[in-house]
């Protein structure tokens, strides 16, 4: 590896120049500090966007979580961290909390092993394996409130295809987002229907990546099936798969529509999690401090897995 | 050197543009207006008719937007608490005091003071959902109750009722509604509760029939826990026996696909239902009725309707006012609604054109209460529409479930003093 990346350096224009600017001083100072300027220029508008886009708003964010803000009473105060215990004695969050765990675990968890077994039958040829491929892809492809409609109708008590299907087995009728007990549920097998594509393609791309010769070597050895997956496979999709759990993680934390779509939160608020509950509490209820205190506290536990994300993003880098 | 100053000429110049984009100036004579459609009508036609009357009349621009319910109360509600509100507001009865409290709508007491509107053209209900804290904020646009019956005469025929004769107590709606189910084929009711105001709305019409409040005006406490109301929370779980599995998934609107595709006999919704109905299923033989009432009451329903407000961070706020009084006049008020005018003269012209039983829909728009008119309404439905839930999925008792759930509402009011 480290050849390589010599190698590389090797070929670069600037490598030389480098070297012969050591040579005479004076004159290439001033030329590498005019060159470090215009990077300065170059980056600094994107530098200040970001600032005002994203540095500000969080800032901001984490300020008004420390407030009572809601306008429409009035209020705007300065509470400190009671805000934030009191928060933590409404059985809501709890609600949140878990459903928030919930849901990322299990739709993270199904699409991955759903995307893996698509991607295993697909990896075969057979006639028609292009078709197949394609068809795959397109809950993918679908917009989320699409989907997401399209799942209300298929769960529906009356008309939906559930029924249809459960109906004929002696199955009575079953109200999956019109019960606390289920409609997190039902969601949650409407988001891995929507999500297991790009899991397989991930997937289907790690497999490529696997030495052939490897895996033929390992069933000569008389690795069984399960060996060779498990023993030659695996450890050497590993680091994708690492780096795909922490983005899709990440990515299904904070998605939003499929739930509002689906259930809007409810029933009885049984379903909501961090980003339905913020915007909830923000744009229906107009409670700002609230709605900060939910953001704040659903960041913090993203940056857990950022953090994870950016040491799974060196290691693979270091391979 | 050369490519890396075209590079930084490039960004720059993009960031410069993005910049400015989010800061070009407005043109000055430019009135914005955000409305929405509610049925299937030519409504939006109308509106955009009128909008260029006014614009020639005044010699403007106005920008019209038309958007479904929800998107309009979550753009309005985002556009103004970030200062971007167009320059007239189109406001549920609901949202007229969450807006007031928080100072996005201006008051009109002083407008109002020179100008030809009247307060007694309109009906009371829709002129004083617009009065918060001895202020007026806006002018009634359109009104709307919850809840009337829709039933289905030939179904009513076919199951040996008169269908001239529709119930008009709980107990003979319960009797008909009985007699009128045969599932899976057909329900007696389509029932809905969902996620939206609507079932609110129900449960409010129903206690005020029964001579109850949603919030007693002399205690400052809700009255759903009193008897009015646990009777009526009672009959709306009652009803859900005679409607498909399933209501507290199914929404309003969900209930009126019931209604129309033939599946049910029986549905209550707002009193604007006809022009979809005529839509959907032109060939439907209904009648329209009161709502159902508690033995010895009256039927009192819930109001809903739009009021139209100025927005306090408008440049044009005269202009708007001229909008304002335009748009609540008799003569555009027949045409550009989308529920009955909230004017007297045109709503009793605008019935009688275009709706079967119009006395009856006058009387009951004369009569509707409204929803509490406090600034946290939000909350105090979410938390009223928690106990209607946990009511109805049958887990806990109605009482059992007020019980629990009637302090949540009383705290909610107290914060709103």
């Amino acid at each position: 590896m480290a050849g390589r990346r010599g190698s590389a350096n090797g070929v670069d224009p600037a490598g030389p120049r480098v070297v012969v600017a050591d040579a005479s001083a004076g004159r290439h100072w001033s030329k590498s500090w005019s060159r470090q300027l215009l990077g300065y220029l170059a980056v600094g508008p994107v530098v200040l966007l970001l600032m005002a886009l994203l540095v500000y708003p969080l800032l901001r964010t984490f300020n008004q979580s420390l407030y009572d803000v809601r306008p429409a009473l009035q209020k705007n105060e300065f509470v400190g961290l009671d805000g934030f215990s009191d928060l933590i004695a409404d059985p809501i969050f709890w609600t949140v909390f878990v459903n928030s765990l919930v849901w990322t675990i299990a739709v993270v968890g199904l699409q991955f092993a759903v995307g893996m077994l698509g991607a295993f039958v697909l990896d075969r040829a057979f006639p028609g394996r292009w078709l197949l491929r394609g068809l795959a892809i397109l809950p993918w492809a679908i917009p989320g409130v699409v989907a997401a409609m399209v799942w209300r109708l298929i769960y529906d008590p009356q008309i939906g295809t559930l029924q249809i299907i459960t109906g004929p087995l002696g199955i009575p009728p079953l109200d999956v987002l019109g019960r606390p007990g289920s409609a997190l549920w039902g969601v949650i097998f409407a988001a891995v229907w929507k999500g297991f594509p790009f899991w397989m393609l991930i997937v289907l791309a790690a497999l490529q990546s696997v030495p052939k010769e490897q895996v033929e070597a390992a069933a000569i050895d008389g690795a069984g099936h399960v060996g060779v997956f498990r023993n030659v496979m695996l450890p050497s999709m590993a680091p994708v798969i690492r780096i795909g759990v922490i983005l899709t993680s990440i990515w299904t934390f904070n998605y939003f529509e499929m739930v509002y779509v689906m259930t809007k939160g409810g029933p009885v608020q049984s379903s909501h999690i961090f980003p339905t509950i913020i915007y909830e509490e923000a744009f229906r209820k107009l409670d700002f401090g609230d709605s900060s205190r939910f953001a704040v506290i659903s960041m913090l536990l993203l940056l857990v897995l950022a953090i994870f994300f950016v040491r799974e993003a060196r290691k693979s880098e270091a391979l | 050197m050369r490519r890396r100053l075209f590079a930084l000429a490039m960004t720059s110049a993009l960031t410069a543009s993005l910049v400015a984009g989010a800061v070009a100036a407005q043109d000055p004579v430019t009135l914005k207006f955000w409305t929405l459609q509610q049925s299937d009508g030519p409504v939006k036609e109308a509106q955009e008719a009128a909008v260029r009357d006014f614009e020639e009349l005044h010699n403007v621009k106005v920008e019209l937007t038309t958007y479904p319910y929800l998107e309009l109360q979550d753009k309005l509600l985002l556009a103004a608490a970030s200062d971007a509100a167009p320059d007239v507001l189109l406001l549920d009865q609901i949202w007229v005091a969450q807006y007031a409290g928080a100072g996005y709508v201006e008051p009109i007491d002083d407008l109002m003071a020179g100008a030809d509107i009247k307060a007694e053209d309109y009906f009371l209900g829709a002129w004083n959902s617009a009065f918060v804290d001895g202020k007026q904020y806006g002018v009634p646009f359109d009104v709307g109750v919850w809840a009337v019956m829709y039933y289905n005469k030939d179904m009513f025929t076919a199951a040996g009722l008169d269908p001239e004769k529709p119930p008009t107590t709980w107990e003979e709606l319960n009797a008909a509604a009985a007699a009128l189910t045969n599932a899976p084929d057909q329900y007696g009711i389509a029932t809905w509760v969902g996620g939206g105001d609507a079932p609110n709305c129900l449960w409010d019409a129903w206690t005020f029939s029964g001579g109850g409040e949603v919030i007693d005006p002399a205690t400052n406490l809700t009255g759903l826990g009193e008897p009015a109301g646990v009777a009526a929370l009672e009959q709306y779980k009652k009803s859900l026996e005679y409607g498909p599995e399933g209501a507290v998934g199914r929404d309003v609107e969900d209930g009126f696909a019931l209604f129309t595709s033939g599946k049910a006999a029986i549905m209550f919704y707002g009193e604007w239902g006809q022009d979809t109905i005529a839509t959907r299923a032109p060939d439907l033989n209904y009648g329209v009725a009161l709502l159902p009432v508690p033995e010895g009451g009256t039927s009192v329903g819930c109001f809903g309707g739009f009021n139209l407000g100025i927005s306090s961070k408008s440049q044009h706020k005269d202009l708007a006012w001229e909008f304002l009084q335009y748009s609540a006049g008799v003569e555009k008020q027949k045409e550009i609604t989308m529920l009955t005018p909230a004017n007297r003269q045109a709503a009793t012209e605008y019935l009688a054109a275009k709706r079967q039983y119009p006395e009856m829909i006058y009387q009951q728009l004369d009569q509707a209460k409204f929803r509490p008119l406090i600034p946290n309404y939000p909350d105090f439905a979410e938390a009223q529409r928690s106990i209607l839930q946990r009511a109805l999925l049958g887990d806990v008792s109605p009482q059992q479930a007020l019980d629990e759930g009637v302090p949540g509402l009383n705290e909610i009011i107290a914060e709103a003093q």
